[in-house]
């Protein structure tokens, strides 16, 4: 059968024409949450507007696989967090098994619907000192039965979610149930499993130095031309005698 | 009535040093005096040696060569410092690493050092091109 030449253009274009549109929103099946011990998740988002996306679990060697579609392996790579899963590293045990992976986002700061960076910079702010960055995002568990939030309710299960700035960490918080911590550079949110919907926002703040150090150079060197003008004027002036 | 009287400013001019005085040059014509007296038997003259002069010291010398040589902030420094000021200011701005895949290897590299990277490689190629033998056909001839 021939495949129409549309669908094939529309394909091609999909993959390699167009950017491809960042969910930004994080979308964590239950099974993943029921079946381990534990659930990390980490974002780094550097400075120029990319970001880092790890995440790890812990379970029984019960579940664990050599294949990316079943087990473990499968409720991992089922995490929507805003691109393809990259890098992927197994740890074996004969009491556990870790499984993590990571993917880069080359940049967060588009508009999207379910969350996005903002960056204050120089060109929207010029007179502040600092650069500030503010992270939103929707984190939801996709529940497969009715009777998943209150089971989640009754064992305490909760994401791990920590969110790494490139500024100190001014304000962090976290709607739909959990709780955030912030440190120096980084917030730790967790998050409660028996509530579908949670929305995170982090705000931190960064010295502009780059900038003022421009600034700084370019005034310390019109004073100096100014006092040198003054000087030399003061020098030729004509004294009494 | 003395200078005092006057209230002149006389020690608080700066003194500036003055201009040696042109050396009289010596007659094209006139006969050196040195292989006379060396012919009549006297001894080779030696420079003179000041006597209780010290050799000033390694810092001393770095310092004088630091103090003569100062560069003076004009509009070319402020400029070169500028443009240095700039790029270091790009640099640091973009040290956010890129992923890169190459024949199943995946790497991590600042994009700064990767734009660095990129741009070596193009010169590379380019110097090679230029290098290569330049055949009568594509020389014109």
């Amino acid at each position: 059968m021939r495949r129409p030449q549309g669908a094939f253009a529309s394909n091609l274009r999909q993959r390699f024409v167009l950017p491809r549109l960042l969910t930004l929103f994080t979308a964590i099946p239950f099974a993943l949450m029921s079946n381990t011990w534990q659930v990390h998740m980490a974002l780094r988002v550097e400075n120029d507007g990319s970001a880092l996306r790890q995440i790890t679990a812990d379970a029984s060697p019960y579940f664990r696989s050599s294949r990316s579609d079943e087990g473990l392996p499968k409720w991992v790579n089922d995490v929507q967090a805003g691109g393809q899963w990259d890098m992927e590293w197994r740890t074996d045990t004969p009491t556990s098994f870790h499984y993590a992976r990571d993917m880069r986002l080359p940049s967060v700061d588009r508009a999207s619907d379910s969350g996005q960076l903002s960056i204050v910079d120089v060109v929207s702010n010029p007179l502040s000192l600092y650069t500030t960055y503010t992270w939103h995002e929707e984190v939801n568990f996709v529940y497969h039965s009715e009777t998943d939030p209150s089971a989640a309710g009754a064992t305490g299960k909760e994401l791990i979610y920590r969110v790494e700035m490139p500024g100190t960490v001014t304000d962090a918080s976290i709607e739909g149930g959990g709780s955030s911590e912030t440190e120096a550079n980084y917030a730790v949110f967790k998050v409660s499993a028996d509530t579908a919907e949670h929305a995170i926002t982090v705000t931190a703040q960064r010295l502009r130095w780059g900038y003022l150090l421009l600034v700084l150079y370019i005034v310390a060197f019109i004073a100096y031309q100014v006092l040198t003008a003054l000087g030399r004027a003061a020098s030729r002036r004509p004294r009494k005698i | 009535m003395t200078d005092d009287d006057l209230d002149l400013e006389l020690d608080e001019e700066p003194v500036r040093p003055r201009k040696p005085a042109p050396k009289p040059q010596p007659a094209p014509t006139a006969p050196p005096a040195a292989p006379a007296a060396r012919a009549a038997g006297a001894p080779p003259a030696e420079p003179a040696k000041v006597a209780g002069v010290r050799k000033p010291g390694i810092f001393q010398r770095v310092s004088d060569q630091v103090s003569t040589r100062r560069p003076t902030w004009n509009w070319k420094t402020f400029l070169l410092i500028l443009v240095a000021l700039l790029i270091l200011v790009a640099f640091a701005e973009n040290w956010a690493p890129v992923r890169f895949y190459c024949f199943g290897l995946r790497l991590e590299l600042p994009k700064a050092v990767a734009f660095i990277l990129n741009a070596a490689v193009g010169a590379l190629v380019m110097w090679f091109w230029l290098r290569r033998p330049v055949g009568d056909g594509e020389s014109g001839r």
